[in-house]
């Protein structure tokens, strides 16, 4: 009976990749209910090597976690495109998608066969609106490697300008 | 040879016409298909809304059983059943009903010359209405059925399903399908638990509205008034013509006009307040978009295509804009696709 509700009413691959997704930046504070929640609400897609995930300038609806492979994040500057980072397992991407309305700010592409986590604005909307204190958690980790990534893009500024 | 985006939306559109055209042509199985999916946005609202207070899986499905066996039940004892008295009392009515109307037109006859012609021919109508209803009484239950068993086993694999059908979109569309599914799904989810709650509302004062003026039969034309506005802005006129003949033939011009003030005020009510908390505040529709849209649903379908209007224009519109806006970004990301992607694998993450 359980396994047949267990096929029936859960989402039957996401569901096995439970430990990886606490392992990741984002979900790493959340119990284990508060993450089958969260799973309830995003869905995996695969990619493979040489993808696109998405495009500077497209309109941004998801947040993408990466669980296997790598990704790259490029920004299209004068007819090039210019390397701002590299992802691998654990980190997340395309997160100002959860709380902005605004075009992606730089293209997204796999260079590694990828295994991602998709959490859609409007699934994180439903998570804040229903579930405010998972929510808050969910928000505070954004927030938290937000600011950890504007103190490297500032260093990083402030390097660029002295050299 | 690329295609422009001209190029591509128009066969965008002739795809979905194409589409349109299929689903109308096979009208039966479509309302069957689209009563089973909104039955199933309804019932899902629920589900969700139990799973919310951490009643999930079968203790869930068990509650929701109990409480819409009890709602029918309910429905049963106190609204069908007295429903079918006053159906068979107003049956039993309904020749003298149509003497009296007919009485009073023939009086007027030299008067208004085309009162008469126009009474038999609503008459007529109204008849080979009622026929083709009585005709199709085992393709309503057949409907019934298919609808409920739709709904349920949709609710039943309701996260497989959608994984299954979102599993076979291919990467490039996949943002842009989720995100404009999910925002469908939402608008026309949130318009049907209001027009639900604004349907038993209304159904509730007409029948309240016509037992305090002494109105024969107040539950059957309460129901009557509270279905027709299924029918966005013109339901309230059809309305009108039943409950008029009713009042005129059972209490003469003074129940017509209390039937009338009462149709008034709860319309006032409606537009008011029913409305502007209920519809208004999650569809965001021009009224006179919604009035030109049900026309021509029901011009192309009858009165189901003036129900189905709004649900079915809120679809096609945001389809239409997630078509528009995705081919939009096709051009640019060919732009993109030009220049050579770099090899750098050893920087940390920006902002997205």
């Amino acid at each position: 009976m359980h396994a047949l509700f267990e096929f029936l009413f859960e989402r039957p691959q996401l569901t096995k990749l439970k430990d990886e997704l606490q392992d990741t930046v984002l979900f790493k504070d959340l119990s284990r209910p508060e993450l089958n929640k969260v799973v309830s609400h995003a869905q995996l897609r695969s990619f493979k090597k040489g993808d696109h995930i998405f495009f500077e300038g497209d309109s941004g609806q998801a947040l993408f976690i990466v669980l296997r492979g790598s990704v790259q994040i490029v920004r299209h500057v004068a007819g090039k495109h210019v390397p701002l980072a590299t992802l691998n397992k654990g980190t997340f991407f395309g997160e100002l998608a959860l709380t902005h309305d605004l075009p992606r700010s730089a293209s997204a592409h796999v260079t590694e066969d990828a295994l991602l986590v998709c959490l859609f604005r409007h699934d994180f909307e439903s998570i804040v609106k229903h579930y405010p204190k998972l929510g808050t958690k969910l928000l505070t980790s954004v927030n938290q490697i937000l600011a950890q990534r504007l103190t490297t893009s500032i260093e990083r500024t402030v390097n660029g300008n002295h050299k | 040879m690329k295609s422009s985006l001209a190029v591509k939306l128009g066969i965008g559109i002739v795809l979905l016409a194409i589409a349109g055209f299929l689903l109308y042509e096979f009208w039966v199985i479509t309302l069957n298909v689209v009563g089973g999916f909104l039955l199933y946005l309804l019932l899902e609202k629920c589900v969700d809304f139990l799973e919310r207070r951490h009643i999930t899986g079968a203790p869930a499905y068990i509650l929701l059983t109990l409480f819409f066996g009890a709602a029918i039940l309910g429905a049963v004892l106190f609204v069908f059943l007295p429903l079918v008295q006053q159906l068979n009392g107003f049956a039993d009515q309904l020749p003298f009903i149509l003497e009296q109307v007919n009485k009073e037109l023939v009086q007027w006859h030299s008067f208004i010359p085309f009162a008469l012609p126009t009474y038999e021919s609503m008459q007529a109508y109204i008849f080979t209405s009622i026929a083709g209803i009585a005709s199709h009484a085992s393709t309503l239950v057949t409907s019934v059925a298919t609808i409920l068993i739709i709904a349920l086993t949709l609710l039943a694999s309701r996260n497989t399903l959608w994984n299954a059908v979102m599993e076979k979109i291919p990467n490039n569309y996949f943002e842009v399908t989720v995100s404009t599914t999910q925002r469908i799904v939402d608008d026309i989810q949130k318009y049907i638990v209001a027009k639900s709650a604004e349907t038993v509302i209304l159904v509730l004062l007409h029948t309240l509205g016509f037992w305090l003026i002494g109105f024969p039969a107040p539950l059957l034309f309460g129901l009557i008034g509270g279905l027709f506005n299924l029918i966005p802005y013109i339901g309230v006129a059809f309305t009108a013509v039943p409950v008029g003949i009713a009042a005129f033939a059972t209490g003469g011009w003074p129940l017509v006009g209390a039937a009338m003030i009462v149709l008034a005020v709860i319309r006032a009510i409606d537009d008011a307040f029913l409305q502007s908390w209920l519809i208004e505040k999650f569809v965001h529709i021009h009224p006179l978009t919604t009035v030109i849209v049900v026309l021509i649903a029901g011009e192309l379908m009858g009165a189901v295509g003036m129900v189905i209007a709004i649900p079915a224009y809120i679809i096609a519109r945001i389809t239409l804009k997630g078509m528009y806006d995705y081919l939009r970004s096709v051009q640019r990301h060919e732009q993109f696709l030009h220049d050579e992607l770099p090899q750098d694998k050893s920087l940390k993450a920006p902002f997205v």
